[in-house]
């Protein structure tokens, strides 16, 4: 918004509720200010634009120059081949590499504090704005590399067996033992349990490993329940991918009053966690560490996040790129590059350390010391940036510093990854900076238009959705039941449509009309006839379906 | 290294719509109007920073202009009516429709 935007909607607004009285050409005092066309026929006031208005503003593009080389060349290309635009891949695979990282390696910014890789993103854009190819880009690769570990996930399976028949027969053994152990001596019943039952202890070789678990990588939908069981088995955490993030946050409080809410938020942190389960034994986590990576619609930015004090926005890097400009098909690039196959493979086969039991334990990766003052520099800035801002932004802004820790983890990684070589010891300053750049200079400005979004209400996004649907249809008149069925999908009933369409016409944008038939009076809204020379023709989305 | 934050345009740009609707505050004229016109720079504004920030700053505005002492006993729950319907982008001087 700009001063003059602020000037023209503050008269605008002050001359509906306060309007000057102008003379007409009789030097009369005329009332309402609609406007005459030379057709002498009462013409349209001017209407409500900011209904229409998408508020995205002017956003940065992503800066391409984070990535390294080889990166950013595979980026490009995979861009071009979805038909989208750089931000929409780069973005979903710096947060997909960051998860398939995880806590296996943990970037330190000093003694008491270190972040997992792991970060939050989410592609903001309407329906067919190419969130889900770009998003595909970097998916398909990953779902490459779980078909073509079928073969060892088959030789885990039979080992799996092996321990499992091996724990059936140390367990017969044990039993055959404890019954030996109980003949001979007498001891009082009181104390039969205590000194015969326990002699001798049943060895850890007999304890039934459980049911199989295949490793999985990411999951696109799943209970908490099933996710931590799929952790055990990926003790570095893995990633949940879906194309509309909005149902994963909806169903948080739906179905289970909130107790989602405290899972998801705690996946972020990466620390340890207990998921109870109903009458089975707990499943302990001794990290619970999933990324989340999806699409998300504006409209939808309002509801997924309604009633959310515990802040789950904050943990999103949010990007709103611009729609990709027309470019014809090319042959040029695979729908699977070997390069990002070859990359993400590496990431995910780096093994964590080993803890004195031989359990899984995260290596800590510390900042380069350049690297360390530049982030010390962020730390302070981010600090004093606090007291300008407040309410959701502020909570964004709070979390930026981990951001930062984790995308140049993920950053040098990355690079490594596709480059080869030693693996990385410290995280140098450039990726440090780089991290800086993208958090501060892109994730900033598109989250804090996407947190704008959260604050719209429901009905400015329902009218936004009705006057797009009838300027894709080229629709002059509308009914009611027209605007409740086809542009909003039933989910308003008779009554808040009819309110929907006072709205518009107190807005300037619809005109009740009445036709008379031989049968009853038919009621039809006209629609402002500038709506069809607007920018919003032609991005109509399809009817509201439930998420 | 310096950082772009906080963007310097969107803090200039509120306190530069507080300063117009301060133009507008003059005594003289009637107070019906003068809250009216404070709704609706309020309602303008709404997107030029965080909602709790425009309420502060326009808060401070009413009370600077003395709008709020010429609006009366009350004048404190009527200007804080009429910026949560501005934030919330109703008119509450027209049974409540929205704008």
């Amino acid at each position: 918004m700009t001063n003059t935007d602020f000037e023209r909607d503050y008269l605008r607004f002050r001359e509906q509720v306060a309007p000057t009285k102008k003379k007409n050409v009789n030097g009369k005092p005329s009332g309402h200010a609609a406007s005459q066309d030379q057709s002498g026929e009462s013409a349209w006031s001017d209407p409500d634009w900011s209904i229409l208005d998408d508020r995205r503003g002017e956003l940065p593009e992503f800066p391409l120059d984070v990535l390294s080389p080889q990166c950013r060349d595979w980026v490009e290309r995979a861009a071009h081949g979805a038909g989208a635009t750089p931000a929409h891949v780069a973005v979903p695979m710096l947060s997909i590499a960051s998860g398939l990282i995880g806590t296996s390696r943990r970037v330190q910014a000093s003694r008491s504090w270190t972040q997992p890789m792991t970060f939050w993103s989410a592609i903001v854009g309407f329906s067919g704005t190419h969130k889900t190819p770009g998003i595909d880009a970097t998916k398909r690769a990953l779902s490459m590399i779980e078909r073509d570990d079928r073969t060892k996930i088959a030789d885990l399976l039979r080992k799996h067996q092996g321990r499992v028949e091996a724990a059936k027969a140390a367990k017969a053994l044990w039993k055959e033992e404890v019954k030996k152990a109980a003949e001979g001596s007498v001891v009082s019943l009181a104390n039969f349990r205590d000194v015969k039952g326990s002699q001798p202890v049943m060895p850890a070789e007999a304890v039934d490993p459980g049911p199989f678990v295949a490793p999985r990588l990411y999951v696109s939908d799943a209970t908490i329940e099933r996710l931590a069981v799929l952790l055990q088995v990926r003790p570095q955490g893995m990633l949940l991918i879906a194309d509309e993030l909005a149902a994963l946050f909806l169903n948080m409080s739906r179905y289970s009053g909130g107790q989602d809410n405290e899972f998801w938020l705690e996946a972020w942190n990466g620390n340890s966690y207990t998921v109870e389960r109903m009458g089975r034994d707990p499943l302990v986590l001794d990290h619970l560490l999933i990324g989340v990576v999806g699409g998300l619609q504006p409209d939808k930015l309002s509801r997924s996040f309604k009633g959310d004090a515990d802040g789950m926005y904050a943990r999103i890097c949010f990007s709103w790129p611009s729609e990709p400009e027309y470019r014809p098909l090319t042959n040029e690039v695979s729908e699977i590059e070997p390069e990002i196959v070859n990359a993400l493979r590496r990431l995910i086969e780096m093994e964590g350390g080993s803890g004195k039991e031989g359990e899984f334990a995260p290596r800590a990766i510390p900042l380069a010391a350049e690297g360390a003052e530049s982030f010390e520099a962020f730390r302070f800035e981010v600090h004093q940036g606090k007291s300008a801002i407040d309410g959701r932004e502020r909570e964004w802004w709070a979390k930026a510093p981990a951001n930062v820790l984790r995308i140049a983890g993920t950053l040098t990684f990355l690079s490594w990854a596709m480059a080869g070589g030693d693996e990385p010891k410290e995280i140098g300053v450039n990726h440090l900076d780089a991290a800086v750049r993208l958090v501060s200079g892109y994730f900033w400005p598109h989250s804090r238009a996407a947190l704008r979004q959260i604050g719209l209400s429901e009905r400015h996004a329902d009218s936004r959705r009705a006057l797009q649907w009838a300027s894709a249809m080229g629709l002059r008149e509308v009914s009611r039941e027209q605007i409740r069925r086809e542009a909003l999908g039933h989910r308003l009933d008779a009554e808040q449509a009819e309110k929907l369409l006072d709205r518009l016409t107190t807005a300037g944008w619809m005109r009740k009309v009445l036709h008379q038939t031989t049968g009853r009076t038919r009621q039809r809204w006209e629609v402002n006839p500038k709506l069809f020379g607007s920018s919003v023709a032609g991005m109509a989305q399809s009817p509201e379906s439930p998420p | 290294m310096s950082f772009a934050f906080p963007p310097a345009m969107a803090v200039d740009l509120l306190a530069a719509a507080v300063r117009r609707a301060g133009a507008d505050r003059a005594r003289e004229i009637p107070v019906n109007t003068r809250i009216r016109s404070f709704w609706a720079a309020a309602i303008a504004a709404r997107d030029l920073g965080a909602s709790d920030v425009v309420h502060a700053e326009f808060r401070n505005l009413a009370d600077n202009t003395g709008l709020i002492r010429d609006l009366g006993r009350n004048g404190h729950q009527d200007v804080r009516h009429v910026l949560h319907w501005a934030l919330c982008r109703l008119n509450p001087f027209d049974n409540g429709h929205q704008q």
